[in-house]
């Protein structure tokens, strides 16, 4: 289901209820992935909600409320793995922490099981940041390089471990392939 | 070849120098190894890429859809209002006042722990204390919001919508000073509410739906609480 604004003007209330229903599950996903952290997924959906609902007078009619939506999302996400920037730089070196869910996200436990998520906890947050949007979001390592204020190589490198790791949590990735 | 050739030949990398893209190429027609390789990796990554989203909880999505309905409702508060009533008026005010004074008091608390003359770093005891009096005033908001909503009679929506405006309002108090305090899980915890009450709020909601939300808004203050009152007694730790 796609949402479809209705005249034209800015997108209305009902818009971006409709945007939000059809497609904020790929936001939640999108944003999930790249953070690795439920709670911290959902806040940068909210934000992006407000941010594009502020803007909405910006919204260009030419592409989709969802697609639109669906960027300042992912944004929101690296703009949260921007304010941890020293533990973002530091992990290409470190292990990631531990995947012990707090209490709060017990309850969202199901949604961490998504297959891919569950893989990806194995990642740093740069290898996951870079790999989302290399390899889901498919950007370019320029693009990934200038809005994680990194190099074209480090997103590179991080592209290529977390490639690494992924392909090693072949348990994971042969049930995906199922 | 190595698997980061493969990579780069999987992504297009511009990178990835013509003589290796030849070799690599000639390999893929005629090394069975080489094809065994790629096409597992092919397959792999091709997976991932068409993995399902994440699934989205009904709380989660229904927090979605009221945060726009809380930001419409904010851009609306912008718009003059029709005056209200001097006993609503009043009440916010008061409300008001008293959590202005409470935070204050909290954030004052809070500066006095963190610049003391001494020049011994800061002391766990120090830390628990301050932290102890924005609980108290924290358990204090909940508990009197609890009471209110409780209180709430379901058919008088233009009353409802003043008292949860109120206690949004305290509630973003309370918010911004666990921020200042760096407990960023119980701000989340306060934000989270929020859209909830936003909802509850809404003038058209119908009497039943009006009693579910309250419900929900009540028992999420309840855990909040009880977790607030269990950390309390333990003293162990800043929320």
């Amino acid at each position: 289901m796609v949402a479809v604004l209705r005249g034209a003007g800015v997108p209305t209330q009902d818009d971006f209820h409709a945007a939000i229903t059809a497609r904020s599950d790929r936001w939640f996903s999108a944003c999930l992935r790249i953070l690795g952290d439920a709670a911290a997924a959902e806040d940068a959906v909210q934000e992006a909600l407000m941010t594009a609902w502020n803007k909405r007078a910006q919204f260009n009619r030419e592409s989709r409320l969802e697609t639109w939506i669906h960027r300042i999302a992912v944004n929101a996400a690296l703009q949260a793995i921007r304010k941890n920037k020293p533990r973002l730089y530091e992990s290409l070196d470190v292990e990631p922490p531990s995947t012990d869910a707090g209490p709060a996200d017990e309850q969202y436990r199901d949604e961490l099981d998504d297959k891919l998520t569950t893989a990806m906890r194995h990642l740093s947050d740069i290898e996951r940041a870079c790999f989302v949007l290399k390899h889901i979001e498919e950007w370019r390592h320029s693009e990934i390089a200038e809005e994680l204020d990194t190099t074209v190589e480090v997103s590179k490198q991080a592209v290529f471990r977390a490639v690494k790791k992924l392909r090693g949590e072949m348990t994971v990735l042969k049930d995906a392939i199922a | 070849m190595n698997d980061d050739t493969l990579i780069r030949y999987y992504y297009d990398d511009p990178e990835l120098s013509e003589t290796d893209r030849k070799a690599l190429e000639m390999g893929l027609q005629n090394d069975v190894e080489l094809q065994e390789r790629y096409a597992t990796l092919k397959q792999e990554l091709d997976a991932l890429k068409s993995a399902p989203p994440a699934k989205l909880s009904s709380d989660r999505l229904a927090r979605f859809h009221a945060t726009i309905d809380y930001a419409a409702t904010i851009e609306r508060q912008h718009q003059p209002e029709p005056e209200r009533s001097s006993f609503h008026f009043l009440s916010f005010a008061w409300g008001s006042a008293v959590s202005l004074v409470l935070v204050a008091g909290v954030v004052i608390g809070l500066l006095i722990a963190d610049r003391s003359p001494q020049p011994a770093p800061l002391t766990v005891a120090s830390v628990a204390d301050s932290s102890g009096a924005f609980n108290r005033g924290l358990q204090v908001h909940l508990a009197r919001s609890n009471q209110t909503l409780a209180g709430l009679d379901p058919t008088g929506a233009v009353e409802r919508e003043m008292m949860i405006r109120h206690i949004i309002q305290q509630n973003r108090f309370f918010e911004q000073a666990a921020e200042s305090n760096g407990s960023d899980n119980l701000a989340r915890v306060l934000r989270a509410i929020e859209p909830v009450l936003i909802e509850l709020a809404r003038e058209d909601l119908s009497e039943q739906e009006a009693a579910a939300l309250q419900s929900k808004v009540q028992f999420e203050l309840h855990v909040v609480l009880t977790k607030l009152k269990n950390k309390s007694s333990q003293q162990e730790e800043t929320i």
